[in-house]
């Protein structure tokens, strides 16, 4: 009995190790290799209105209070994008041609996040989100750099959306 | 032995603390990022109720019903005398909205927020949030709902006439 069920199972183990190879060498096939484009006012903007979208978590609000208080996600990404010097930071929504909104958050049983949301000032649609996650510590000592390590891979990724290859700064035409 | 840990036990104090000093003159924090100009200027606002955001509305069926947090925002708002308080949104300079936000993650507290808006491009311009314990006998809850709400109350003053050095605008 065991001997006739080990021969039905081999040829089929054999075959499924034969093709999933060539499928997965097809499926790489169909993932297209340009990169979606990124929006185009993000390319070519100017001036930027940073607005404080607050802290949305309660269960780290102790912890805000100990790092700087729940300004610290708005004056350290405003200080941030003040040195980099990419855009102008504009004093009102009226003035920009992007709208950044920066907050952090916790979803439910998930890990704290920093997110920016970049708006278009004309037509109030979101374009873009960034999102990058703030590891909770072992020590409550170590919270501070955890968020800064946050707050650096946050300006990463917005530094390579907004001056993109060549080949990505297409518009969505 | 005393005599002769002591004065250097002294000295590594006292250059510990010079140097500790000077890191941090270097360390010294970034100035604060600006508050929007419209928050410092305006003078008139209208509030608007948002209520909850439904993650415990037993919560404030427990304070005195979805108005509660509105009704004691608008009258302290009103005793604060910053801001004149209009009936409607084209009157208004400013939208303060008010609400109860529930935290999935911790069943026993939320939060106000008080998010402001420009009245001309709708954007917000600023979030102000208060954590709030929910509590278990009525009166700490109303307790606990007063308290929260005169420190949001506070930080929206603070906001609205901070010292000179973070009034300027986003420049």
């Amino acid at each position: 009995m065991l001997p006739f069920q080990v021969s039905r199972i081999v040829p089929v183990l054999m075959a499924t190790l034969l093709l999933t190879p060539i499928l997965i060498a097809q499926q790489a096939k169909d993932v297209p290799t340009t990169p979606a484009p990124v929006p185009v006012q993000i390319a070519t903007a100017k001036k930027v209105f940073i607005s404080n979208f607050g802290i949305d978590s309660t269960s780290l609000a102790k912890v805000f209070e100990r790092e700087g208080g729940q300004l610290l996600p708005y004056n350290r990404f405003y200080a941030a994008m003040k040195d980099w010097g990419r855009f102008e930071l504009v004093s009102s929504p009226a003035e920009a041609d992007l709208i950044f909104e920066i907050r952090f958050r916790t979803p439910y049983q998930d890990t704290p996040q920093l997110e920016v949301a970049i708006l278009d000032a004309k037509t109030h649609f979101t374009l873009w989100r960034i999102i990058e996650k703030v590891d909770a510590p072992m020590r409550i000592s170590k919270w501070g750099d955890n968020f800064e390590q946050g707050m650096n891979r946050l300006m990463d990724d917005l530094k390579k959306l907004a001056a993109p290859p060549a080949s990505t700064a297409n518009a969505q035409k | 032995m005393h005599a002769i840990i002591r004065p250097r036990f002294l000295g590594a104090v006292l250059s510990a603390t010079s140097l500790s000093c000077v890191l941090l003159a270097q360390q010294s924090p970034q100035p604060p990022a600006p508050i929007p100009a419209q928050i410092i200027t305006a003078r008139k606002v209208f509030i608007a109720n948002l209520s909850a955001d439904g993650v415990y509305p037993e919560y404030l069926n427990s304070i005195g019903g979805p108005n509660r947090p509105y009704q004691e925002f608008y009258a302290a708002m009103k005793n604060l005398g910053r801001y004149e308080l209009v009936a409607t949104l084209g009157d208004a300079d400013l939208v303060f909205e008010i609400q109860f936000r529930g935290d999935p993650n911790v069943p026993i507290k939320g939060s106000f927020a008080v998010t402001i808006l420009d009245v001309n491009t709708h954007f917000p311009l600023w979030t102000v949030v208060e954590p709030v314990e929910f509590g278990g006998r009525q009166s700490t809850k109303q307790k606990n709902v007063a308290g929260a709400i005169a420190r949001l109350v506070e930080s929206v003053k603070n906001l609205a006439v901070p010292p000179a050095t973070t009034a300027n605008p986003q420049k």
